[in-house]
This record gives structure tokens, C-alpha cells and sequence, in this order.
């Protein structure tokens, strides 16, 4: 008697899970394909708005102090990706199985990196704003925080996985601890670095554009306040700034990045 | 002359990873100046042997004493000087390759180097003049600052060589040094192996597969099987039979024996 193929259970009961867990999160945003035809022209009106027209001009005169915030967002940005994943560096020396003294000390760096990766930035930013004040500080210190977390999270996880010769080796000769993670360690992952770093600045950017809506300083902070005095000429240009920026340092930075791994 | 301690001493050894024995009742005495191979069919626990040797392994049982020290009874720092004085090369070489030479040559200095040394060296490589000289004995000079991961299979070895050169051990240890290597290539690393050893009165323990170098390049051959010694005598006194016995694919004698398949990282 031939095989019969066994059904799968477990693909058809997770396909169902799954769709069962849509219909209730769907319903549970009260999203419908009629709100949404309806808001559509809505849409487009508020866009209309934010495009220059002879009633809502794009200033050149709004320039000096985007341009200003602008910088100030990816100052914000750069100093918080370098400064986050330079503190990342050492923590791999508990964080990562391979290189911790013992594996008390693992679980201790991981839990505490899994605890910090669970607070969401604008969160922390707000926090960060009550006990800082206001401007570009709270923003900065709440994305160093992001940036150790998402780096030194990737890192750890990438020195996990490199070849385990050359630390032996290492060791086998009367290498340290310290010196095999310097020597056979770092060298080994050091394009990786550069490429998570890269890739947390991008992310960097982008959040650090939408931080002033939580006082945090940055190019948000001049939206917040145009948005919430209706002065649509200004962010209009302001969007269209952000975009432009945004943009432009994405492709530079995946082109880095192609480089280097 | 008063006759010098043995390099490694191993007394009733035994070493199980998370199941059988992988060895068991090794007894073995390895004088200075002495160049042994190691034989025996994959999972015979050579590659365990020789991390016992080098202490990157501890043994279950018994003991093995490394320049005279019982390297589990030292602290971390005494312990490490005597690895220091041990130097080993590897099948898979063990190298960093996007690193230059210079570095991979200059990482056998690390048990003597301190930390900020080490640091500062992969910047701006220190004690260029010796990478270099080591590099001349193996005979690639004019790859001291070419891209490691760039050269050839052979090449790479001679570079390990260079590194143990460097390092100045007492005692080099070679894991398989020829088996990733076309039959040329093999030919002169074992030639290099055993010049370089002899030539600086140099102890050899290498474990090897290919037989007929075991009898040519040595003048001691230790045969390995299912974790026990089989053999040990003068490379002169090897005979066909017993290699056989060495390699014999048993079908009896090994069923229910110590030894399952070898530890999970042995080389393939």
C-alpha cells in the first residue's frame, strides 16, 4: 500500500492563526475600505495645500531656519550613531557568548540589552526632555541609547557566528582574553561594524526628524510648530526638505555600506 | 650532559567531551628535540591530543604535564607562559585574512605582548624586522604586507609557520598541517616543518594522515585508534601490518569500544 503524504496540520492551523489574529486587529482599527475612499479627497486637499501657490508661497525667507534645524537634525543623528556604537564596542566583551568571562555575565549584558531595546525612543525622549529640557541634548542621549542598542545587538550576534580558529589559536599561544577579541575578533568584524553603524545612522535620521515633536530639538521641532499654527506654505517646504535630506543621505549611506561587506 | 625534562609527559589521560571517552589510558613521554607523528584514522582523537598538548584542552583523567608544569594546577597567568613556549599550527591555519601578514605573523607575540602593545601594533605594526625574518625562513618575504585571505592554501600555512617562528616556542605542535593542501604544496611544508624543527632543535608533534610521511619526515610514529595508542616506536620499525591494524575498518573488535564518532569539532 503506498505512502499516504501526512496532512499539515501545523501549516494550515498557523495560516489560520494568523488570519484569525488579521480579522481581529482589523476590527479592532476600525479600518474600512469606505473611511478610507471617503478620507481620500481629504488627502489630496491637505497635500494640494502643501505644495507652493501664489496664496501659500515657499519663502526663501523660511530657508535660514530650516536649513538651521535641518543641520541640527542630522548633527543629532551623526554624533548619536558614532557615540552609540563606539559604547557598543566594548559591551560585546559580556554581550557576545564567545568573548564573556562567564556566562553569568552573558546573561547579564543580554538581559540588560534586551531591557533597553524594549523602551521606544520617543518614549525615552520624553523622558528625556522632562528631566534635560528642552533642545537637541534629551534628542541626542535618547538616540546614543537606540544606537548601542541596535548595534551593539548586531554585532554580537555577527561575532557569534565568526570563525572560532584564529581565537583559539590565540589562545593556544598564551593569548588573552582581551587580546583574542582585539586580534582575532574585531578584525574580523570590523566592515560589519562600519556597515551597522552606517545602517543605524540612516535609521538615526529619520527619527531624529520627528524627535522635536517631543522637544527633542531638531527639524521636527520647526514642524511641530507650523502644524500647529495651519501655516501650510511652510510645511509644505519643510516636508519637502526633510525628504530631500533624508534621501540623499540614504543612498550615500547604502553606497557605503555595498562597499563594505 | 644532564639529559633534559620531556617537553610533554602524559600519564593514564583520559578526555570525554559530553559522552564517551575520546581518549583513554594515553600514556606518553615526548623528549626535547624529538619529532613524532601522530597516525590513526579520523576520530582517533589526534586533534584532542594535541589540544591537550597545547592546553586549550584539560584532561577527564590523569594528568599531562607541559614543559614539567601540570598546566590545570596553574593559574591563568602561569599557565599562559607556558602556552606561550608552545607553538601550534592548524589544517585550517587559523589566520585572520583581512588582515595583512604582518599581523597574522606578528599574533605570536601575543603571549608576550601586553594589551596596549597589541592595540598599537594592529595600527602600526611593531617589530617589523622579525615578521620579516620569519617570513624569510618560510620563504614568502615579499608577502609581508599583502592581504592574508589573498594567498594561496600553501601560502597561508607558510604563513602560520611564520607565526609560530615568531612566536619562538620550545615545542611546535602541527593539527593536520598538510591535509587542506595539494600533494606539491604538502610536500613542502613537511619538508619546511621538519627543517626548521630540526635546524632550531626544535620538539615536533604533528598528527598527519598521509602515512608515507609519517616514516619519512619523523623519527617516531605514534599510531592512534579508537582513543588508544596502538603503537609507538621509530619510524624505521613501522611496518605495513601495522598500519593496517591502524586503519582496518573493524567490524567486531570496535562495537561497543570507548570511542563513538570524535569530538564535534575534529577536523573533517
Amino acid at each position: 500500500m503506498p505512502a499516504k503524504p501526512p496532512f499539515p496540520w501545523r501549516g494550515w492551523l498557523a495560516a489560520f492563526a494568523v488570519a484569525a489574529i488579521l480579522a481581529w486587529s482589523w476590527r479592532g482599527t476600525g479600518f474600512s475600505l469606505a473611511v478610507l475612499a471617503q478620507g481620500l479627497p481629504e488627502m489630496g486637499e491637505y497635500l494640494a495645500r502643501l505644495t507652493p501657490s501664489a496664496e501659500r508661497p515657499w519663502h526663501a525667507r523660511y530657508l535660514p531656519e530650516i536649513q538651521a534645524r535641518l543641520l541640527e537634525t542630522v548633527r543629532i543623528a551623526f554624533a548619536a550613531s558614532v557615540i552609540g556604537s563606539a559604547l557598543s564596542l566594548p559591551f560585546v566583551l559580556v554581550g557576545t557568548r564567545t568573548l564573556a568571562p562567564a556566562r553569568w555575565a552573558y546573561n547579564l549584558g543580554r538581559g540588560f540589552l534586551n531591557l533597553l531595546r524594549t523602551i521606544p525612543d520617543l518614549v525615552l525622549a520624553t523622558v528625556l526632555v522632562a528631566a534635560l529640557g528642552l533642545g537637541p541634548l534629551p534628542g541626542l542621549v535618547a538616540l546614543v541609547f537606540f544606537t548601542f542598542g541596535i548595534v551593539a545587538k548586531l554585532l554580537s550576534d555577527t561575532i557569534e557566528t565568526v570563525d572560532p580558529g584564529p581565537m583559539e589559536a590565540i589562545a593556544a599561544a598564551g593569548g588573552t582574553r582581551l587580546q583574542r577579541a582585539l586580534f582575532a575578533v574585531f578584525p574580523q568584524v570590523a566592515p560589519d561594524y562600519a556597515a551597522y553603524t552606517l545602517y543605524a545612522f540612516e535609521i538615526n535620521v529619520r527619527v531624529a526628524a520627528v524627535l522635536g515633536l517631543v522637544g527633542a530639538g531638531g527639524i521636527g521641532q520647526t514642524l511641530m510648530t507650523d502644524i500647529q499654527l495651519f501655516r501650510y506654505g511652510r510645511i509644505g517646504l519643510v516636508v519637502f526638505s526633510i525628504f530631500v535630506v533624508v534621501l540623499v543621505i540614504d543612498a550615500f549611506s547604502t553606497w557605503l555600506r555595498s562597499r563594505l561587506v | 650532559m644532564e639529559p633534559r625534562p620531556p617537553v610533554f609527559a602524559l600519564r593514564g589521560v583520559g578526555k570525554a567531551f559530553d559522552g564517551p571517552a575520546v581518549l583513554s589510558d594515553i600514556d606518553l613521554c615526548i623528549r626535547p628535540g624529538e619529532q613524532v607523528a601522530l597516525v590513526g584514522p579520523s576520530g582517533a582523537g589526534k586533534s584532542t591530543l594535541i589540544g591537550l598538548l597545547n592546553g586549550t584542552l584539560q584532561p577527564t583523567r590523569g594528568e599531562v604535564r607541559v614543559l614539567g608544569h601540570d598546566l590545570s594546577r596553574l593559574g591563568s597567568r602561569a599557565r599562559r607562559g607556558v602556552q606561550y613556549r608552545i607553538g601550534t599550527i592548524y589544517q585550517q591555519f587559523h589566520l585572520i585574512d583581512n588582515l595583512r601578514v604582518v599581523h597574522n605573523v606578528n599574533m605570536g607575540h601575543l603571549g608576550r605582548w601586553s594589551l596596549f602593545k597589541a592595540f598599537v601594533s594592529l595600527f602600526w605594526p611593531l617589530e617589523v624586522a622579525r615578521a620579516r625574518h620569519a617570513l624569510e625562513q618560510v620563504g614568502i618575504a615579499d608577502k609581508l604586507y599583502a592581504r592574508t585571505g589573498h594567498l594561496s592554501g600553501g601560502q597561508q600555512q607558510r604563513v602560520a609557520l611564520a607565526r609560530v617562528l615568531a612566536q619562538n616556542p620550545e615545542a611546535i605542535l602541527a593539527d593536520e598541517p598538510i591535509a587542506s593542501l595539494d600533494p606539491e604544496r604538502a610536500r613542502e611544508i613537511m619538508d619546511l616543518l621538519r627543517d626548521l624543527s630540526r635546524r632550531r632543535d626544535k620538539t615536533l608533534v604533528a598528527s598527519i594522515h598521509a602515512v608515507e610521511f609519517a616514516t619519512s619526515h619523523f623519527e617516531r610514529v605514534v599510531g592512534l585508534r579508537a582513543g588508544r595508542i596502538l603503537f609507538d616506536c621509530a619510524a624505521g620499525d613501522v611496518t605495513p601490518a601495522m598500519i593496517d591494524a591502524l586503519y582496518r575498518i573493524e567490524h567486531e573488535a570496535d562495537r561497543g569500544g570507548p570511542v563513538g564518532a570524535g569530538p564535534a569539532w575534529a577536523p573533517q
